[in-house]
């Protein structure tokens, strides 16, 4: 579950490492956006002008190390105004009760 | 005079967040700094629209390492020490930390 943005905050960026590093030991991985996470997701990011590296190419990868499942709560792109046009990478946008029940199914539940 | 603020509005803050998907059968536990929010005013409070069925259980021992009491707690929210903790981790299969 990410629900920080990408920069300004380290969070988000180490757990999608921590994702990765899952996901190359063949674990099933499926990543949720929600809450302020959903900013994670914006394309043409540009940390550079306050001096933060540019994490979202991380974003990319994700497919690379087949993490298919990236889940992106609906509520939360309405009410921050974000449309799946402007992300940086393919997702499912799905309702939160939807969201709900998806994650009683999981083995583990990690957040940041 | 200016203020100067570094924190988006209510969305983001992680309680809010939580309540906002806690549903009837959820359990909701206050930890670390989460506790004063069992000890708002009930105008002020995050719970005053609570669902039903969805408990709402603060670490005793949070709470009164902060000078607060069980007193100043608002009504209906259960008072859990370590053990309790544990009991709820036991109880419920899924698990989500909120920040």
């Amino acid at each position: 579950m990410v629900d920080k943005p990408l920069h300004g905050n380290i969070r988000t960026q180490e757990f999608i490492d921590i994702a990765l590093m899952a996901a190359a030991f063949e674990q099933h991985v499926t990543l949720v956006f929600e809450a302020d996470g959903v900013y994670a997701l914006l394309k043409q990011q540009a940390p550079e002008l306050i001096g933060l590296k540019n994490a979202s190419p991380i974003l990319k990868a994700l497919e690379l190390y087949d993490i298919n499942d990236v889940w992106v709560e609906e509520e939360s792109m309405l009410t921050r105004g974000v449309q799946p046009e402007a992300f940086e990478i393919d997702v499912k946008v799905m309702a939160r009760q939807n969201l709900k029940q998806q994650m009683l199914l999981a083995d583990q539940v990690f957040s940041f | 005079m200016l203020y100067i603020v570094n924190k988006s509005s209510a969305p983001g803050n992680a309680l809010s967040e939580c309540l906002s998907r806690a549903i009837e059968g959820d359990v909701i536990l206050l930890i670390e700094n989460a506790v004063y929010a069992a000890t708002l005013a009930e105008e002020e409070s995050s719970f005053k629209h609570l669902e039903k069925g969805i408990r709402v259980a603060v670490l005793l021992p949070d709470l009164t390492a902060r000078g607060l009491t069980a007193k100043q707690c608002i009504e209906g929210v259960e008072l859990v020490d370590y053990v309790g903790f544990v009991e709820l981790v036991e109880n419920n299969k899924v698990i989500r930390s909120w920040f």
